[in-house]
C-alpha cells in the first residue's frame, strides 16, 4: 500500500498540514487514508489535535492590541531613556559593516594626507596646553612633556622642529638627538639639552630650571651656564642674573609624581608647594615656623592629612580664617 | 532557501518607524510566548518591552545568525526564564504554608487539569529553538506557513517539517496526560 511507505516524518508533516488547513486536496486525501487504516492512527491524529487545541489555551485569555501595547511602550519612557546611549552605539555601525568602515577609513586617510601636505602642516605651529589639570604629552620627536596646570608648550617651527616655547611650568624628558638639539625658550632664556630630563618653571619673568638627569645649557642674553643633574639654575627677569645652585628639594616634582618629597626641607618651601598644588592660602604666624625643617614623603595624600602630619610633628595648631589656613604654635 | 540575516545597523534609530513596525507585528506572538511561561499578561508585556529595549541598545553588538524573528523569540524565551529563575529564588523565602496553599488553590480551580497545561508549557520550552518559534508563530500569531517561512527566512517545506516535528515531540512528552485531557474536554463540551 502506498500509504505505508510514508515515513514518520512525512506523516507528521502531512498530519499537521491537514490539521491546520494548509494541505492540498491530494495531501489531505493521503493523510485521511492513513488515519482510516487503523484505530491507533485515528487516536494518533486525535492526540495531535488535542495538543493543537490545548496549546491555544496557554495564550492570554484577554485580546491583545499591539497598537495599544506600542503606545504603552512609548509612554513607559523605556525606549527614550536609552536614546542617550544610542548615540555611542551608532559609531559601532562601522564595525558591523567592516567593508564600509575600511573603505571610509581609506578615503579619510587619503584625503587627510593630501590636505595635510597641501596645508604644509609640516611647518605649521603646534601647541599643547593644559587647563586645570596636569597634562602629559609626547611631542612629535618623541620627547615627553609634563605640563603643570595652566601651562603650554608650542612648537613654532612645526612638527619637525625641536625648538619649544614654554609658558608656565613643564618637565621635559628629551629624546636625545646629537644633530638636532632640543631647546626650550622661555622668558628670553634658552635651555639646550644634552639628553636630559629637566623641569622648567616660569613665574613673573623669573625662570627656574632644575636638571634631573643629563645636562643642559642655559643661555640668557650673552651669558651661558651649564647645569647638570641635581642642579638648579635661576634666571631673573630680563636675564639680568643667572645663578646656579644645588637643588635644595624635590618638591617641584609634585605635579608630576603626585608626591611631596621633603628631606630636611624648610617648612616654608613645603608650604609654597602645597599652596600651589592645592590652590590654598597657607600662612604661618611667625618666621620661626617657616624655618622648621621637615623630612617626610607625602604620597598621593590629601591636604588635610598632610596638614595633620605637619601639626603633629611640630606641635602646631591650625586656624582657618576666611580663605586662609594659619599655622601657629 | 533565502536566509535573511539581520543587518544590525538598519533598524535601530530609537523610536523609528521600523522599530514600531517590528514591535506591532510581533507583539502578539511574543507576548503570548512570554505569557505561556510566566502566566501573567502584564509581566509578559514587560518582558517584550525589555527585549525591544535591549535590541535597540545593543543594536550593533548582536550577532544574529538566523532571522530577527528567531532572535526575538529566543530573547523573549531567555528573558522570561531569567525572570522565572529570579522568582524561584524569591519563592524559596516564602513559607512552606503559603506554597501549599497555592497548590491547593490550583487544584480547587481545575482538578488535575492545570497539570496538563503546566506539562504542555514545559514541553513547549523544551522544543528545539527553531521548532518552537515556528510552532508559536503558527499557534499564537496564527500565521500561514508561507508567512512564517518569509519571516524566518526559511522554506515552506522547512516550516512544514518543523510543525510536524513540534507536534510529534509534544505528543511524546504529554502521552499520559492527553487521555485525561481528551476526557475532560469532552466533559466540558457536554452541556
Amino acid at each position: 500500500m502506498r500509504v505505508k511507505e510514508m515515513s514518520d516524518r512525512e506523516r507528521d508533516r502531512l498530519l499537521v498540514k491537514h490539521l491546520l488547513g494548509e494541505a492540498s486536496p491530494e495531501e489531505s486525501e493521503k493523510i485521511q487514508q492513513w488515519i482510516a487504516t487503523q484505530s491507533s492512527h485515528r487516536q494518533y491524529a486525535d492526540e495531535f489535535q488535542r495538543i493543537w487545541v490545548e496549546s491555544r489555551r496557554l495564550a492570554p485569555a484577554e485580546p491583545v492590541d499591539p497598537a495599544a501595547a506600542w503606545q504603552r511602550f512609548l509612554e513607559s519612557g523605556r525606549l527614550t531613556a536609552r536614546s542617550a546611549r544610542t548615540r555611542t552605539v551608532k559609531l559601532n555601525f562601522l564595525v558591523a559593516k567592516p567593508w564600509s568602515a575600511i573603505a571610509a577609513a581609506i578615503i579619510l586617510v587619503a584625503a587627510g594626507t593630501y590636505t595635510w601636505w597641501k596645508l604644509d602642516v609640516q611647518t605649521a605651529p603646534l601647541t599643547w596646553q593644559s587647563g586645570a589639570a596636569i597634562r602629559i604629552d609626547t611631542l612629535p620627536d618623541g620627547s615627553r612633556v609634563t605640563l603643570n596646570k595652566f601651562s603650554s608648550v608650542e612648537l613654532p617651527g612645526g612638527k619637525t622642529s625641536r625648538a619649544v616655547k614654554l609658558s608656565g611650568e613643564a618637565f621635559f624628558e628629551v629624546t636625545h638627538d646629537t644633530h638636532h638639539p632640543f631647546t626650550v625658550q622661555v622668558n628670553d632664556v634658552t635651555i639646550r639639552d644634552v639628553g636630559t630630563g629637566f623641569n622648567v618653571r616660569s613665574t613673573n619673568g623669573t625662570t627656574e630650571i632644575i636638571v634631573e638627569t643629563g645636562a643642559v645649557l642655559v643661555t640668557a642674553g650673552s651669558d651661558a651656564v651649564k647645569a647638570t643633574a641635581g642642579e638648579k639654575v635661576l634666571v631673573t627677569a630680563g636675564g639680568a642674573k643667572i645663578t646656579r645652585t644645588p637643588v635644595s628639594n624635590r618638591l617641584y616634582q609634585y605635579y608630576r609624581t603626585k608626591s611631596f618629597l621633603c628631606r630636611k626641607t624648610p617648612l616654608s618651601e613645603l608650604i609654597t608647594a602645597l599652596n600651589e598644588a592645592y590652590g590654598t592660602h597657607i600662612v604661618v604666624q611667625n618666621e620661626a615656623i617657616n624655618r622648621l625643617q621637615i623630612t617626610a614623603t607625602f604620597d598621593n595624600e590629601d591636604l588635610d592629612s598632610i596638614l595633620a602630619v605637619i601639626t603633629r610633628t611640630f606641635g602646631l595648631n591650625i586656624q582657618k580664617k576666611g580663605g586662609s589656613i594659619i599655622l601657629k604654635p | 532557501m533565502e536566509l535573511r540575516p539581520w543587518n544590525a545597523g538598519q533598524k535601530l534609530n530609537g523610536a523609528s518607524q521600523e522599530v514600531e513596525q517590528l514591535f506591532k507585528t510581533h507583539f502578539k506572538g511574543l507576548h503570548a510566548y512570554a505569557y505561556i511561561i510566566l502566566r501573567d499578561s502584564h509581566l509578559a508585556e514587560e518582558i517584550v518591552q525589555e527585549v525591544f529595549v535591549k535590541l535597540c541598545e545593543r543594536a550593533s553588538g548582536i550577532n544574529i545568525q538566523t532571522s530577527l524573528e528567531s532572535y526575538l523569540y529566543r530573547s523573549v524565551y531567555n528573558e522570561s526564564l531569567n525572570h522565572q529563575k529570579h522568582e524561584k529564588v524569591k519563592a524559596r523565602y516564602r513559607t512552606m504554608m503559603s506554597r501549599k496553599q497555592e497548590i491547593a488553590e490550583q487544584q480547587a480551580i481545575g482538578g488535575d487539569y492545570p497539570a496538563l497545561e503546566t506539562r504542555l508549557r514545559l514541553a513547549l520550552g523544551e522544543l528545539p529553538q527553531q521548532c518552537r518559534t515556528v510552532f508559536l508563530m503558527s499557534r499564537f500569531e496564527e500565521l500561514k506557513y508561507r508567512e512564517i517561512a518569509d519571516r524566518m527566512g526559511i522554506s515552506v517545506k522547512t516550516v512544514e517539517n518543523q510543525m510536524g516535528k513540534a507536534l510529534r515531540i509534544l505528543r511524546h512528552k504529554l502521552k499520559g496526560f492527553l487521555l485525561l485531557a481528551i476526557f475532560l474536554l469532552t466533559n466540558i463540551l457536554k452541556p
